[in-house]
Order: C-alpha cells, then sequence, then structure tokens
C-alpha cells in the first residue's frame, strides 16, 4: 500500500513537532492532534493512510482509542495503526495493543529516521 | 376414601376370581339348561342329552375363555401401556385411561398415578433440576467453597458458572469467560493441546478479569480439567482461585515505575531524536563537531537503555521472567546489532571483531532480550578496554548449546570483583570512579540467559583483558518442552537445578 496521509495523535509538544517535521520533510502529508477525542474524531474520517497513536493522551487514552477503532470490527479497514508510547504498559495491556495495532514501539528507544524506515516499510 | 395402592393386588384378584365364578355358574346353569331341554323334548336318554350338553359347555368355554381373559387382563394392559409410556415407547402414541370408575376404585388409578410419579421424579434427579434448577445440596455445595468453578461442555460452552466465578451473561442468555489469558498460553491454546488426551490439567498464574485501570479487575490463578466425555456433557473444569490481595500492591509498585520511566522517556525522545534532525540539517561540519554530536547520540542511547534496564529489573524482582523462545539463527542476532555497536564502538575508538558463522546450528531464543545481552556484554566491553583497543565477539557449538564469548583485551578484574559481577547493583570501586553504570546490566544479562536455560560466566586476568560467555541450547535439543509450553521458557526452567529456581527473580 502506498502511505501518503498520516494522522500523529501526539500531545507533547516537541515530540509531536520532531516527527511532524520529520514526515512532511519525506513528502508525507501530515495532520498533528493533541488530544484523544478529536484524535478518534479525526481517524474515524478514515482518511488516514496512517495512524501514529500516543497512549497517555488527554480526553481519551490511546487504549480507548484503539479499542473504538479496532475492538469490535475494524472501522478503519483503509488506515494503518501504529502505537507510539514512551508509556511502559504492562504484558497484558501492550499485548491487547499490539493484537489490535499494525505496529508498537517505545519512542525512546527509535529516532525519526527509524520511524520512517518502518513506515516505508509498510509501502513494501 | 382414596384407594391406597396396597390394597390392588387383594381388591383385582377378588375381581377376577368373582368374574370367573360367576361365569362359570351361568355356563353350567346354562348347559343344565340344555341337556334338560334335550332329555325332556327331543326323546334322548338322560346320558346322552348329559354328554351334548357337556360338549355344548365346551364349545361355549372355548368363545367365552379368551373374552373372560381379556376382561381380567384389563388392568395389566393398563400398567403396560403406563410403563410404556414413561420408558418412552415410541410404538404406544395413547396414554391408557385410568379415569374408568372401576379403576379408581380397585386402585389401579392410583398404581398408574405411582408410576407416573417416579418416573418424573428420576428425570429431575438425573437432570438435577428442582425448583431452582439444582438439588439445595449441590448448590450450597458449590456456592460456599471460596474458589469460582466454571464447566464447560465439549463445544467449550459454559454449562454452569457458580457466582465467585470470572463470568457474566451476554446479551443472548449465554456465560462469556471474563478471562484475559495471554495469547500464547490461552485457554484454547490448552483445549487444543487437549484433542489428542483423554485427561489433563494446566495451570495459569495471575490472569485477570479486565485491564488494568478498568474498574473491578481481579487476578487469578487458574487451574484446569479436562475429561474426555465427561459425566453429565462436562469436559472442562476451571477453578479460580482470586489472588488479587497478593498480585495488585506488586501492580502498584509497577504503575509508579511505570509512570517515572514515562516521564524520563519523553525529554530522551526528545534529545535523541532533535540530535538526529540536526545532524541531518547541519552542513560542512568538522570532523571534531560530527564526533561532539555523536557522542551526544551515544550518550542519549545509553539513557534510554537504563531506563529500559530499570524497568526490565522491576519486572524481574516482582515476576517470573517469562520468555517466548523461538528457533533464531545467532548469526542473524548479531548481525541485526552490528549497526549500532558499530557506531558505538566507533565513537569510542574501538576495533570491533565479529567471528560468527551462519552455518552454526539454531538456538532457541528470545530475539529482544538476547540481543539486549549481546549489547550489553558489548558495550562492557567497550567501556573497559583500551582506546584503540579490539573487542572480538565469537560463536561456536558446544554439546547442546550455542556458546557466544565477548572478549577484550583492557585493564581486567581482580578475583575479588570477578565473584560480585552478577549481583543487583554492584559495581567495582574502580569502575564507579571511571566508567558510568547502574550495576544492572549484569544482572540482567544472567536472568535473560537462565530463562533461556542456559548459563553465563566471565574468565578475567588484571592487566589482560576480559572474557564473558554464555551458552543457549541449540533449538533441536529443546524443541519438544518448547512445544509442550507453547514456545513458553517454564518447561526449560523447571527442568533446570540451583539459582534460577531458588533465586527470588524466580519467586512467584
Amino acid at each position: 500500500m502506498t502511505i501518503k496521509t498520516i494522522l500523529l495523535i501526539e500531545d507533547d509538544l516537541f515530540i509531536g513537532e520532531m516527527y511532524s517535521r520529520s514526515l512532511s520533510h519525506e513528502g508525507y502529508q501530515v495532520k498533528l492532534v493533541k488530544d484523544g477525542s478529536e484524535g478518534l474524531k479525526e481517524a474515524l474520517t478514515g482518511t488516514y493512510d496512517l495512524i501514529l497513536l500516543d497512549v497517555m493522551l488527554p480526553e481519551k487514552r490511546g487504549t480507548e482509542i484503539l479499542r473504538a477503532l479496532r475492538g469490535d470490527g475494524d472501522k478503519v479497514p483503509n488506515s494503518r495503526i501504529v502505537v507510539l508510547t514512551n508509556f511502559e504498559q504492562d504484558e497484558e495491556s501492550k499485548m491487547a495493543m499490539q493484537s489490535k495495532a499494525d505496529g508498537y514501539l517505545i519512542k525512546a528507544d527509535i529516532t525519526p529516521r527509524r520511524l520512517l524506515e518502518i513506515i516505508k516499510s509498510f509501502e513494501v | 376414601m382414596a384407594v391406597k395402592i396396597s390394597d390392588f393386588y387383594n381388591k383385582y384378584t377378588s375381581e377376577v376370581v368373582a368374574a370367573v365364578m360367576l361365569t362359570e355358574v351361568f355356563l353350567t346353569s346354562i348347559a343344565g339348561v340344555v341337556a334338560w331341554i334335550l332329555w325332556q323334548y327331543s326323546g334322548l336318554d338322560p346320558l346322552s342329552a348329559f354328554t351334548y350338553s357337556l360338549v355344548f359347555l365346551m364349545v361355549i368355554h372355548v368363545v367365552a375363555t379368551p373374552i373372560i381373559v381379556n376382561i381380567a387382563a384389563r388392568p395389566l394392559k393398563v400398567l403396560w401401556q403406563a410403563i410404556a409410556r414413561v420408558s418412552n415407547d415410541s410404538t404406544l402414541t395413547q396414554p391408557p385411561n385410568i379415569n374408568l370408575p372401576q379403576y379408581e376404585k380397585n386402585g389401579l388409578k392410583a398404581l398408574v398415578q405411582t408410576i407416573y410419579d417416579l418416573a418424573v421424579q428420576s428425570e429431575q434427579a438425573e437432570q438435577g433440576s428442582a425448583a431452582d434448577g439444582r438439588p439445595a445440596l449441590f448448590q450450597a455445595l458449590v456456592e460456599s467453597v471460596p474458589v469460582g468453578i466454571i464447566a464447560l461442555n465439549d463445544k467449550a460452552d459454559v454449562v454452569y458458572a457458580n457466582t465467585l466465578s470470572p463470568t457474566h451473561k451476554n446479551s443472548g442468555d449465554s456465560v462469556v469467560i471474563e478471562l484475559n489469558f495471554e495469547k500464547t498460553d490461552s485457554l484454547d491454546t490448552w483445549l487444543a493441546s487437549c484433542q489428542n488426551k483423554l485427561r489433563d490439567t494446566h495451570t495459569w498464574h495471575r490472569v485477570a478479569n479486565k485491564l488494568p485501570g478498568e474498574e473491578g479487575r481481579r487476578i487469578f490463578d487458574v487451574v484446569g480439567y479436562y475429561r474426555k466425555r465427561g459425566e453429565a456433557g462436562i469436559e472442562i473444569i476451571l477453578v479460580t482461585i482470586d489472588r488479587t490481595s497478593e498480585y495488585a500492591p506488586q501492580e502498584e509498585d509497577m504503575d509508579f515505575i511505570a509512570l517515572a520511566a514515562h516521564e524520563l522517556r519523553g525529554p530522551i525522545t526528545v534529545i535523541r531524536g532533535y540530535l538526529e534532525l540536526l545532524g541531518q540539517d547541519l552542513h560542512d561540519i568538522t570532523p571534531d563537531q560530527q564526533q561532539l554530536i555523536d557522542r551526544l547520540q551515544v550518550s542519549s542511547e545509553r539513557l534510554s537503555g537504563y531506563i529500559n534496564n530499570i524497568l526490565n529489573v522491576s519486572r524481574y524482582d516482582r515476576n517470573h521472567l517469562k520468555l517466548h523462545l523461538q528457533e533464531e539463527r545467532a548469526y542473524d542476532i548479531i548481525a541485526s546489532l552490528i549497526p549500532d555497536l558499530a557506531l558505538r564502538a566507533k565513537t569510542q575508538n574501538r576495533k570491533l571483531t565479529f567471528h560468527v558463522a551462519d552455518t552454526l546450528p539454531t538456538i532457541a531464543a528470545d530475539r529482544s532480550s538476547l540481543s539486549e545481552v549481546i549489547s550489553n556484554l558489548i558495550d562492557n566491553a567497550i567501556k573497559y578496554s583500551k582506546d584503540g583497543g579490539e573487542v572480538v565477539v565469537s560463536a561456536a557449538a558446544k554439546d547442546k548449546f550455542v556458546e557466544l564469548t565477548v572478549q577484550d583485551f583492557g585493564m581486567g578484574m581482580p578475583g575479588s570483583v570477578v565473584g560480585n559481577l552478577f549481583n543487583k547493583f554492584y559495581r567495582s570501586h574502580r569502575s564507579r570512579q571511571t566508567v558510568s553504570g547502574t550495576g544492572l546490566g549484569l544482572y540482567i544479562c544472567k536472568a535473560i540467559v537462565e530463562s533461556h536455560g542456559g548459563t553465563i560466566w566471565v574468565r578475567s586476568v588484571e592487566g589482560e583483558g576480559t572474557t564473558f560467555g554464555f551458552t543457549v541450547p541449540i533449538y533441536s535439543t529443546v524443541a519438544d518442552k518448547l512445544a509442550a509450553d507453547n514456545n513458553g521458557n517454564q518447561a526449560i526452567i523447571d527442568s533446570k537445578e540451583g539459582w534460577i529456581k531458588n533465586h527470588a527473580m524466580f519467586r512467584r
């Protein structure tokens, strides 16, 4: 699949702008949303090829957003979802998210370049 | 007055005797009349007339006997119909009519009613269905034991669950089990493994009904009993033991550490990310400036590694280290680490050499954990070797294991240090002064290696250098054990003695 549009749900301004900058630089169309409720609303429009989802978010946590999108049937079949978090979840929550998402990454363990490589691997 | 069933036999035989006697008297009287008429009016002598009347008597007996027997056997027919009916004999469609006055009088009605009552009682006992569904004693028993009990049939549908069991009824009124099993060790995977068995038992630890943070979360130990074609259609019984009071406080500790790690990781993400972006944006920088950026990058990477170490230790300390071992090639694992490690070696001016053949037998490994061990050992070797020194990474097959060694030619360590190396937070006096670190790395390495069923060792000579080595089992030697445990490492750990079983890290 080709990835052109990316929804980035991230409340940390520095991190959000960092990814947004690096992804835009590569030619992706990035929409940055800073809270969970708005993020879910935006995701449900189904117009994004990729959703980068944080876990610790105001309004609605990433776990809830993922459950709303993929818990009971896939509401966004045209979007890939990658969980991007610094929160060390317990094994169960982590596995619950991993089973629903297409990727699960610890932000502190990767750099923007590594994220780009992972996104490109979806396009193969 | 109601007729008792004990009166039936006497009443019935009296009736039959009376009926037979009356019939005999009647028939004999007719035969007598016939003999008299023949003697008086047909001119026969008395003996002939008597003989003819005897023949006549025999003929009417031939006709009358079946009729009499039929009438006398009617109650027997009713009993036969009643018994056939309660035994579900499909050849009889009509129930017997027991409402005739004579049946009421002779007790037959009461007798048939008793048969019906007994049949209903036995059916209820079979289905266990009294007014509330189950006999009171059974109900009281399963509700008063302090565990959850869930019974499932051969289709894994819940046929019974007591109040304490983690279950709820869904909208379709069927009972749903609320247990979040691990994907690789779920109820389904166990049931699949039971397909070819007659009986089996399986135990799960720390199975919760809800995710952390959700209301009403309880944590259970669960024991499953499987019996093919068990009694009353029950094939599986799950017993759940609520261990929330024991497990929950440990979760709260973890919550704090997880939160702290989250707060620390945020700034590190930003530092690492912006350093990389900065590096890409900067052009025409001097090698000196490049070295500064490289050092910043390596340090921020290390910081993120430390936080992962702290999280791992806290997880290992409070719980058994669970790994999922797959068939892997040592060569592939090392090859994937080379770019990162080479950068670290280059920034500290060390030469990194690998002697790892891609023809080694495959190993049973948890890839990310084993990568952590290898990175950690190589990192240490880089730290403790001399400027411009060499670090040699080799691998070789040894008996049932593949052994991997990391050798440096640095300062080496005295025996007193070597003996404590794998203790938590241990740092030698000298390394405190010269090299940064938490003293957790080797402790974690040991935990990971031994959780693979291998051993870790160190050999050091002061002034000459140090070699760390560890073994992991060759895949083919443990494939059976792994298959029996859904690729979990439990069977491998259980078969080992000593430290791994006694160490606090592995106590539940």
